[in-house]
């Protein structure tokens, strides 16, 4: 098991259940000492990280330091979801990094996604290890 | 003296008598001349005033002229069809000289795009003194083709026999091109759908049988991961097949159908009767009035209320029974629909997205769904002219309100 300073936690955004369970086990396979948080909605996303509605109680859960986002998902989309985190508290978003997980074909998506200068990765899914792996070496130290 | 006296005095009386007449002369000789200034005046006034309207109702003319000449194709020809005018804008666009189609029958742009009878009925009309317009697609001096929106306007002689036709046109060919060329994707698009739609099924179907068979035969010696994944393939590819079936019926609405009398109050029926298990296992309560019949797709009207009363009962409050309103308003040219429920209601932030395909409001683990049906609606809308929009609150149930051109 590989732990990385500053990463305890991966942050997981996707409608999609059968998603989040394959990238659990990838991040569970890849040797990463890290603990992986799956939500199902942009909200429960926000929630999760402001510590409010279903996760209220959860403070003490650790914070992520990579969040991988889905562009689709039912009412409030990945870029909805960007809108509303970049107006949280500076201290929330502080050494987190954000990477979008898509199947999306259109191209607007990444020309969108480039515009976006804290975005650290624009991966298609599923997520591989290789492709987690890269992320975690370019933005975390051992 | 005597003599001489009485002549000196009649010469004075006489030459008295004379100034007399002389000053009456000068006084009417003034007053002719004062009289005739203030006629020469007035009647100079008179004819000034009519020289300036008839400057001003020519200017104003020539004015319209220009104008239409700017814009509009302008040909005149008379009862014998032998052309008398044609201005420089109809020239430049079918490429003839003036000399060249002046006393010549129009019969030189004919492109012969058009049958005999398109030719008949209009002569027929324009004949019988009547405008006609139409829409005409005409050929170049050197083969090219361009059309035009024309107006036939007639003109009678005084016996009230048409003496000569004023054709007014604009050039319309790119908007025709622009019209051909959208349908001719429209028809791709469709077969692109069809095709699409048919070929998916079929690894679709190959993945189903596979994780099928895989769960029969290893099943039992799996370990949770392995079951837990077989369970997700198993429901991804119903999801699939479910979403390859909505666009495949989206593709196809409206293909080779007709629209005919439609008696709405029949189409609930059935509706409802479709949807007899839904409703009792939901205690849904429908209030229906009465719907009018009208000329519609029936199929697709049939599949409107479908979608509208199963979304209605699908997200309703976990508390209450839901109760669907359905009611219908005749308005000027269409009539209104509004259905009406006691659900969830629905964030303003979302009453645009809704409508489009595939979009969702929900996760499938809240409501199991496609994301296609209310798109189906819009498109069903459409086909009869009409609009679809919604009027809702988060909580406070939604009212679908749709128009169809009578």
């Amino acid at each position: 098991m590989k732990k990385f300073s500053g990463l305890d936690c991966i942050l997981l955004i996707d409608d999609d259940i059968a998603t989040n369970f394959l990238h659990t086990l990838t991040i569970n396979d890849s040797g990463l000492d890290v603990k992986v948080q799956d939500v199902e909605s942009a909200q429960d996303g926000l929630d999760y990280l402001t510590c409010k509605g279903k996760f209220i109680e959860c403070a003490e859960f650790p914070r992520p330091g990579i969040i991988l986002l889905d562009i689709n998902m039912p009412g409030m989309n990945g870029w909805d979801f960007l809108r509303e985190y970049e107006k949280l508290p500076e201290d929330i978003r502080a050494r987190v990094v954000m990477a979008m997980l898509t199947t999306s074909l259109n191209p607007d998506d990444a020309t969108h996604a480039k515009k976006i200068g804290y975005l650290k990765g624009f991966i298609s899914k599923p997520l591989t290890k290789e492709v987690l792996m890269k992320i975690v070496e370019e933005n975390f130290v051992v | 003296m005597d003599e001489k006296e009485r002549a000196a005095k009649n010469l004075e009386k006489a030459e008295h008598k004379i100034r007399i007449l002389e000053d009456m002369i000068e006084h009417t000789t003034r007053n002719l001349y004062l009289a005739n200034m203030e006629l020469e005046h007035r009647s100079g006034e008179k004819l000034f005033q009519s020289k300036q309207l008839l400057e001003k109702a020519s200017r104003e003319l020539s004015d319209y002229k220009l104008a239409l000449d700017a814009s509009a194709i302008v040909s005149i020809v008379g009862v014998d069809g032998k052309t008398e005018y044609v201005n420089a804008l109809f020239c430049s666009l079918s490429g003839f000289t003036q000399a060249e189609i002046l006393g010549q029958d129009q019969r030189m742009v004919n492109s012969g795009f058009h049958d005999k009878d398109f030719f008949k009925i209009m002569f027929e009309n324009i004949r019988l003194g009547k405008r006609w317009r139409c829409e005409i697609k005409n050929k170049t001096k050197d083969g090219h083709f361009y059309w035009l929106d024309m107006n036939i306007i007639p003109f009678n002689n005084k016996y009230g026999k048409p003496e000569r036709y004023i054709s007014i046109s604009f050039d319309i060919t790119e908007k025709k091109q622009r019209e051909n060329e959208l349908e001719r994707q429209n028809r791709e698009l469709q077969q692109f759908v069809y095709i699409a739609s048919h070929d998916l099924q079929e690894p679709v179907r190959t993945i189903d049988g596979f994780a099928r068979l895989l769960n029969t035969n290893y099943g039992l010696t799996m370990d949770e991961v392995g079951k837990k994944s077989l369970s997700f393939i198993a429901d991804a590819t119903t999801r699939l097949s479910m979403l390859i079936k909505g666009l495949l019926d989206y593709g196809r609405l409206g293909r080779n159908a007709e629209r005919k009398p439609t008696d709405l109050n029949v189409v609930l029926d059935h509706v409802c009767e479709d949807l007899g298990a839904l409703i009792n296992d939901s205690q849904a309560e429908i209030i229906r009035s009465n719907l009018p019949e009208m000329n519609g797709f029936e199929t697709e009207l049939h599949l409107l209320f479908q979608n509208l009363i199963t979304n209605a009962i699908k997200f309703r409050k976990k508390d209450s029974k839901p109760v669907i309103q359905i009611t219908s308003r005749k308005e000027v040219g269409f009539w209104h629909f509004q259905v009406k429920d006691n659900g969830i209601g629905i964030d303003p932030a979302f009453h645009k997205k809704i409508f489009q395909i595939f979009q969702k409001l929900h996760s499938n683990t809240a409501y199991e769904g496609s994301g296609i049906g209310l798109a189906h609606c819009q498109k069903i809308v459409e086909l009869h002219d009409g609009l679809i929009w919604v009027e809702s609150e988060l909580g406070k149930g939604s009212t679908f309100h749709f128009t169809l051109s009578i």
